[in-house]
């Protein structure tokens, strides 16, 4: 188990977001996702992110040995979306581990230390909180969606168009907007608008397990480009 | 409306926060069947544009401010960015965000019709990342070549991207959106005035 500066974290997903750009989807594709998966582990994050490890595993010796095998509209659809999915899944699963991996205060602190505008980080840092309170209301309001006879099914949409439009969006924006109102007076109680430079209890620091983490991810996307150019 | 009105203040940037969510969440259930299946992602920005047009009025609504609507770009811009959208999404995103926010603004937050064109611009976001294939369509194929894809694939690539799937792509999403956001600005009369979470 090691603990990473968020600030290292956020440098990690750049340099991933660069490899996706620069490099081609190869063999150093794998050897990212190798890195991240161990990288994860280390975090922390064992299950979820050895499960995503396979998922990428399975779909890369699906395009190895059964893509070539098949011809026509599937063979070129298949291979465009292989395509798209194999540039975005080290970024994705690294987003993954990271967003798993760090607490809101953590994030809060580490940006302000980076001078990062409030009005950027506070809106994500709600982001990030709000995504499993929203899984959880949109549960509920299925279920009681449910107990009076509607679903989303096209049947039941077309035999009632405004009864289905309006069950599913005035619940959703009524609970959110209110959240809202709740998160703001909550946020606006310990202090969130004072002007002052925010200070935090968390000791962040860039440490050596850091460098280290940022040397190996570098030198790992610098071997690639420089293979990319010699090869 | 003075100067201390127009400034974002902690409660406007959680209502923004959230209302990215919603957005996002919006998009990805409309789209999501789109961008799944190979031969009609190319259609994924019309799903996008399906279900967020109440969210998108209920959110000008609450937070009718300028900065809004472009921090909503800047957070989707940078979540793309983290999480590996092609950055053609992201930007454009961002871009349109920053547009749709100065059209909705010229009528003060409030024009219907105004409100209407801004989503439409809004929608048109997402489509970034296609224009961008299609300029870039050539690098593409080469690296494709190089793997020891057959000439073949090229042709049937010219056939699932061609222009006339970029102009089904460009106009089914004007109208789609036009239809959500109408459907978004008759029920903020009929219902969210009325309810009083459009204050």
């Amino acid at each position: 188990m090691i603990k990473l500066d968020p600030r290292t974290k956020v440098i990690l997903i750049f340099l991933t977001v660069f490899f996706s750009i620069f490099v081609p989807t190869g063999l150093f594709t794998c050897a990212w996702i190798v890195l991240v998966t161990v990288l994860g582990i280390m975090l922390g994050r064992v299950k979820k992110t050895i499960r995503a490890a396979v998922f990428f595993a399975a779909l890369w010796l699906f395009a190895i040995f059964i893509l070539p095998m098949l011809h026509g509209t599937v063979h070129t659809s298949l291979l465009v979306w292989l395509g798209l999915v194999f540039k975005c899944y080290p970024c994705c699963m690294l987003a993954g581990v990271i967003i798993g991996t760090t607490q809101i205060s953590e994030f809060m602190a580490a940006m302000a230390k980076w001078n990062v505008s409030r009005s950027v980080v506070m809106p994500l840092a709600i982001m990030f909180r709000y995504f499993p309170t929203l899984k959880e209301d949109w549960g509920h309001i299925r279920d009681a969606m449910s107990l009076r006879g509607i679903s989303l099914s096209p049947l039941c949409f077309l035999k009632s168009p405004g009864v289905v439009i309006d069950a599913l969006y005035l619940p959703v924006l009524v609970t959110a907007s209110r959240t809202a109102d709740e998160l703001a007076a909550s946020a606006i109680t310990r202090g969130i608008e004072n002007p002052n430079r925010r200070t935090s209890r968390l000791d962040i620091r860039i440490k050596c397990v850091d460098v280290l983490a940022i040397l190996i991810f570098f030198s790992t996307f610098f071997a690639a480009l420089i293979f990319q150019i010699g090869g | 409306m003075n100067d201390e009105k127009k400034k974002l203040n902690a409660k406007d940037l959680i209502v923004t926060g959230i209302f990215a969510v919603l957005l996002l969440s919006a998009a990805m259930f409309g789209g999501g069947p789109f961008a799944t299946i190979p031969t009609l992602t190319f259609y994924f920005p019309i799903g996008a544009a399906v279900l967020a047009g109440p969210i998108f009025m209920l959110f000008i609504a609450k937070v009718p401010k300028y900065g809004a609507l472009a921090i909503v770009g800047v957070v989707l811009c940078t979540l793309g960015t983290l999480t590996g959208m092609h950055w053609g999404m992201n930007f454009g995103f961002l871009i349109c965000s920053i547009i749709a926010s100065i059209v909705s603004g010229a009528g003060h937050f409030k024009k219907p019709v105004l409100n209407l064109i801004a989503y439409l611009v809004y929608c048109i976001g997402p489509m970034g990342t296609y224009f961008v294939f299609f300029f870039n369509r050539e690098s593409w194929i080469s690296f494709m070549l190089k793997k020891g894809t057959e000439q073949e694939y090229i042709d049937k690539m010219n056939d699932v991207a061609s222009g006339g799937v970029m102009l089904i792509m460009v106009v089914g999403t004007l109208v789609v959106a036009s239809v959500s956001g109408l459907l978004g600005l008759r029920l903020m009369k009929k219902q969210f005035v009325k309810a009083g979470i459009a204050a």
